[in-house]
């Protein structure tokens, strides 16, 4: 089993970088075929492509696109994702670093498609040189005429204004990327109305993850039925080559990208080597930190297609693959999510604001042996609380941390309480 | 016409029209959902999560304040599971800071606290948190106490949704989250214009009232509708009674002009006094004032008057307040006209409305624009006037024009003002100089958009005298800020000019006719055909002393003058206080035992704003009545008695003289 390189495809080229040694890799083809076409032509060939996003929603791009209000008498914007900053997820910044260029067509192709002038990249703060490869390539576009006054020679003006991140997480949830953009405190926003309908600056936005615009310059090159065939698993209908960010007790982690429909034992037995040190495997988290974990015998009979994913119980997110081993202490590792949403949660609802803290204090005394018998029945109800109740995916997110836990792995959480507590409360 | 709809919210059939939301259609239909950051006056927030409700056909729950409701939607609004999490949201928000009731302000009257009873909350699971949060007292007026704050965040949307200035936000995240003013300074050293709309909408006791905190927001309180004294716009507000006593000014919802918004002026500052009430009548008597009863002050009062009626010894002055309501005024103006024959009645600051009759008289009667134009205008150029310190509501509504449309606003004053600081352009001419600014504006909007041929060969002759250069030399202002002002107004599409108190008090009328000029030549090319152009003044009745007949006074060689003040803290001009010294003699009707007393040969009292009913007279000619919200003290008699007794007693005078 080998990987399906079509992204980085190019990643190891020396210099892939710059702009000529991207042209000469085949770099910047599809604008000559793009303007041919009209853009709802596009629209409609990355919809027949099946292309989900891949920030975290998993929502078909282009049915999201078609979505855009027409005819309000604002520009539409396009904004891009790179705020990567979901614990375990590391390939954005890789794709940033080496494949600018990449990134760059891609919106080019975009703004096309969504007819946009203006086009946004928002970036998480700490990638420092990551915004420096970018913002170089982009200078190197203009220069080349590939962005400005026209595109290629074309009656078609486009700017890429890229916008730095301060350090928050919830800055990657798109409604509060705009606001932060706009320079408002990056806080969520009540939906609807949709960024399609109402977005940067009140117009019509779309927002795409950094992979998913770096994925359309292939669609537009090759087509949707060659995109629509990268798919092992046959009821999948989210298919294409995705990358995946491995990290943990593998024998080698790093970044992989893989066929939809990849089964997660290939990938983990497979391209990385196994677990380390001989050891078995205990769970698996297969999206991000804000995705329920499954444990060793769900994981391995489940493939990388958001479908099976999903099925298994769990959610594809941002594609960052957690992998434990025996020897870790499943209480300790959701203390320690729980703590990363209580800092990064924005503070806008009561259950996610408030809730995290708690749970954080609960599930230290967890990890201490010093719970109490109620205290778990507390846990699962400020779990639900906030999994039912909070404003944005964040606060649900922090609750799968914990649910998915307690689904799996309870009995390792009932034999923390406290043996004294647990007589008092005569259990 | 609203499209009409129709939903079940807990198997009651609920009546709305499309673009209401749940909550509105649940509390139209007499149905209760528990809501904590929600506010009337203001957007959605969605964050306290109190009012979710099920929705049938959709997964998750929804926030009634924000969800659309659709005709023949299911919701279902209260069950066990929505109780459990609403409980649940309560507990967090009470372990969360410091809610100890029996220590709060707002104790009995706290939305939090409400909730909580109606949830059976009565103690948390959860050890409370108790972070160290110190309050905030640094505004003169009103104390955030940061741990009673549930981060609802209705003040926050308050101060940049109805203030305008966008003062207060969110600081830190998460659980660390704060109220902050500004970048996280003291609330007294912020931006904060002291409106206080954030304390009438925080649901809690994180934001209070210094003057009387624990019985301003008490339970069983009156409010009774009154008028702010300070400008003419004709801003309402709520009295807060208690035990007939004025707890606390809050904002009216159905105020015509200005809504809930107030001024630190009419919300605060009014209900301090700073001298002590004049309550007993005074007549001075071998050089000293000494307290008499009503019956030897009036007859003191119509005895002077009487003198001086035969016309021996010179003439009689009156200068009243323009606080004072219509039908005080008129009684006045009956008294001193046509009783005693005096030509020499006028209010206080009356030069600011001479200076527009003036006007009137050279260039012909000109129909100034209306609120409605001040809120459509693109662009504001505003000349001898500070509206964030003479009329703060205007500040605020020209406050939200720049923060929220981004209108650019142009400030032409030789003061430094407040107002320059939303200001895209603000010129500082020399006193006295403001007219060669206005020639140099109105040449460079002639130049600018090509509009020669529409001036007479005067005003031509004016304006090509006064170019930028020399306009720059005579009145020490940027050459290039006359241009761009001048840009800036012409290529408006609806701009509006707003002039004040400095510039009618230059007495000047020449400076009116020249900005009618400006807003008539913009007419001709696209903007509205109407004038475009407003003045304002100080004192909330001067239009109806203008309809009244108020004409100027002269002071000179004045035998008797009468005063009736009021409350009004009367400016005591150098020139007003030789010109008392020279009067024969000073009648003073005066609530307050302030600095004009020590020149009155006769003191009678007189009430104050909360104790006078009738009718006000606002800049755009409408009128609005209200009732007296308190009782004046024990002794003290209404101003229209004591003229009418007055009246009547020189009746008697005359008569006496007669036979
Ligand atoms: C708390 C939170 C953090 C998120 N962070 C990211 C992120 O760092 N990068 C990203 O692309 N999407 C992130 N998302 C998802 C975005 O909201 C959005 O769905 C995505 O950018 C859409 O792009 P796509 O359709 O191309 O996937 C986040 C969502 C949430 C709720
Ligand atoms: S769930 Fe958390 S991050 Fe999302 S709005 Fe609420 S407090 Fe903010
Ligand atoms: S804010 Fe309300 S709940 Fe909190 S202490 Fe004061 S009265 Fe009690
Ligand atoms: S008093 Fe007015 S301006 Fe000041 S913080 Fe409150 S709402 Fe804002
Ligand atoms: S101060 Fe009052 S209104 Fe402002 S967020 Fe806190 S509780 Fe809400």
């Amino acid at each position: 089993m080998a990987e399906r390189k079509v992204l980085l495809e190019r990643y190891d080229v020396p210099n892939i970088w710059e702009l000529d040694v991207y042209r000469r890799h085949g770099g910047y083809a599809t604008l000559d075929g793009l303007f041919a076409k009209s853009p709802t032509d596009w629209v409609e060939e990355v919809k027949a492509s099946g292309l989900c996003g891949r920030g975290g929603a998993g929502f078909p791009t282009g049915v999201k696109w078609s979505f855009l209000a027409k005819g309000t008498g604002k520009p539409t914007y396009l904004v891009v994702n790179a705020d990567e900053s979901e614990p375990g997820t590391c390939h954005d910044r890789r794709l940033l670093e080496r494949l600018p260029h990449q990134l760059i067509e891609g919106i080019i192709n975009t703004c096309y498609a969504i007819d946009a002038h203006e086009a946004y990249v928002y970036i998480r703060g700490e990638y420092l040189e990551p915004y420096q490869r970018l913002v170089q390539a982009i200078r190197e576009a203009e220069a080349a005429g590939l962005l400005g006054k026209t595109v290629a020679g074309q009656d078609f003006p486009l700017r890429i204004v890229v916008h730095r991140g301060a350090g928050a997480y919830i800055c990657g949830e798109e409604t509060a990327l705009l606001s932060s953009q706009e320079g408002d405190k990056g806080q969520p926003r009540q939906k609807p109305p949709f960024p399609a309908v109402a977005g940067l600056y009140a117009a019509p936005t779309i927002v795409n993850n950094v992979q998913t615009i770096s994925t359309i310059p292939h669609i537009v090159r090759h087509g949707a039925a060659w995109f629509a065939g990268i798919n092992l698993a046959p009821e999948s209908k989210s298919p294409g080559p995705r990358i995946l960010s491995v990290s943990g007790h593998v024998q080698r982690p790093g970044i992989y990208e893989v066929e939809t429909g990849t089964p997660f034992e290939e990938l983990l037995y497979g391209l990385c080597g196994g677990i380390r040190g001989g050891h078995d495997l205990k769970s698996v988290i297969p999206g991000g930190s804000s995705m329920p974990m499954l444990p060793k015998d769900v994981i391995l009979q489940t493939d990388t297609s958001f479908e099976s994913i999903r099925k298994a119980g769990s959610q594809p997110g941002s594609g960052a693959v957690i992998v434990m081993d025996e020897t870790t202490d499943i209480p300790t590792v959701v203390w320690r999510i729980s703590r990363f949403y209580a800092h990064e949660s924005c503070g806008k609802c009561t259950p996610c604001r408030e809730g995290n803290p708690w749970s954080v204090k609960l599930l230290r005394r967890f990890v201490d042996g010093t719970a109490r018998a109620e205290d778990l029945r507390i846990l699962v109800e400020v779990a639900e609380a906030m999994e039912k109740n909070s404003f944005c995916p964040l606060g649900i997110a922090a609750a799968w941390a914990t649910q998915g836990a307690l689904k799996h792995f309870r009995h390792e959480f009932e034999a923390r309480i406290s043996h004294a507590s647990a007589i008092a409360a005569g259990d | 016409m609203a499209e009409l709809i129709t939903l079940t919210i807990d198997g009651q059939e609920c009546r709305g029209t499309k673009g209401m939301t749940i909550l509105q259609v649940a509390k139209e239909n007499g149905l209760d959902i528990p809501t904590l950051c929600n506010h009337p006056w203001l957007t959605t927030h969605g964050g306290c999560r109190m009012c979710v409700v099920e929705v049938e056909g959709q997964r998750r729950l929804v926030t009634a304040c924000a969800a659309p409701a659709e005709d023949g939607q299911i919701v279902v609004a209260h069950n066990d599971r929505l109780e459990t999490l609403r409980q649940m949201t309560l507990e967090l928000l009470f372990a969360e800071r410091n809610h100890i009731c029996p220590f709060c302000a707002m104790t009995g009257v706290c939305e939090l606290q409400d909730r909580a009873y109606e949830h059976h909350i009565t103690h948390t699971r959860y050890d409370y948190i108790f972070p160290v949060l110190t309050p905030d007292t640094t505004n003169p007026y009103f104390v955030q106490d940061h741990n009673r704050c549930i981060l609802c965040g209705r003040c926050v949307r308050s101060c940049y949704e109805i203030a305008g200035v966008g003062t207060l936000g969110f600081g830190h995240r998460g659980s660390q989250e704060v109220v902050i003013a500004d970048l996280g300074v003291p609330l007294g050293e912020s931006s904060c214009i002291k409106c206080g709309t954030c304390v009438d909408v925080c649901p809690t006791g994180a934001l209070f009232d210094k003057r009387a905190p624990y019985f301003s927001r008490a339970r069983g309180l009156e409010r009774k509708p009154s008028i702010c004294p300070d400008d003419d716009l004709g801003c309402a507000m709520n009295v807060v009674l208690k035990s007939g006593l004025v707890a606390r000014i809050e904002g009216w919802t159905e105020a015509p002009v200005n809504g809930p918004l107030l001024s630190y002026r009419s919300r605060y500052e009014i209900l301090n006094e700073p001298h002590p009430r004049v309550l007993k009548p005074r007549v001075r008597k071998d050089g000293e004032l000494v307290e008499v009863d009503w019956a030897e002050a009036l007859d003191a009062t119509a005895e002077l008057l009487a003198k001086t009626q035969s016309g021996a010894d010179g003439h009689v002055v009156g200068l009243c307040s323009t606080r004072l309501p219509y039908e005080t005024l008129a009684s006045y103006h009956r008294l001193l006209a046509e009783q005693c024959g005096c030509v020499d009645v006028d209010t206080f600051r009356g030069a600011q409305r001479a200076t527009r009759r003036q006007a009137d008289d050279l260039y012909g009667t000109h129909k100034e624009c209306d609120f409605e134009a001040i809120q459509q205008a693109d662009m504001v150029l505003l000349v001898g006037f500070d509206p964030c310190t003479t009329h703060p509501v205007l500040g605020a509504w020209l406050a939200k024009k720049v923060h929220h449309d981004g209108v650019p606003i142009v400030s032409i004053s030789p003061r430094t003002t407040k107002t320059a600081e939303l200001s895209i352009l603000s010129l500082k001419p020399r006193r006295g100089s403001e007219l060669a600014v206005l020639y140099g504006l109105l040449g460079q909007l002639i130049e600018q958009r090509n509009l020669g041929h529409l001036v007479d060969r005067l005003t031509a002759e004016k304006w090509r005298s006064h170019p930028p250069g020399r306009v720059s030399y005579e009145a020490g202002v940027e050459e290039q800020a006359v241009v761009r002002a001048a840009a800036l107004y012409a290529a408006a599409k609806n701009p509006v000019i707003l002039y004040g108190p400095d510039l009618t008090e230059t007495g000047n009328p020449t400076l009116i006719g020249r900005l009618w000029e400006m807003a008539q030549l913009l007419g001709h090319v696209g903007a509205s055909k109407e004038v475009m152009v407003r003045g304002f003044t100080t004192g909330a009745n001067s239009a109806a002393a203008e309809q009244i007949g108020f004409r100027g006074a002269d002071m000179e060689g004045a035998a008797v003058v009468y005063l009736l003040s009021g409350d009004d803290p009367v400016d005591l001009t150098p020139q007003l206080r030789q010109d008392l010294r020279d009067a024969g003699a000073v009648i003073l009707q005066s609530a307050h035992d302030g600095p004009l007393v020590q020149y009155a040969d006769v003191v009678l009292p007189s009430l104050k704003w909360s104790e006078r009913g009738g009718t006000w007279i606002n800049v755009m000619g409408v009128g609005q009545t209200f009732e007296a919200c308190t009782k004046a003290p024990a002794g003290i008699k209404p101003d229209e008695w004591v003229l009418t007794e007055i009246g009547e007693r020189l009746s008697a005078v005359k008569e006496a003289a007669h036979e």
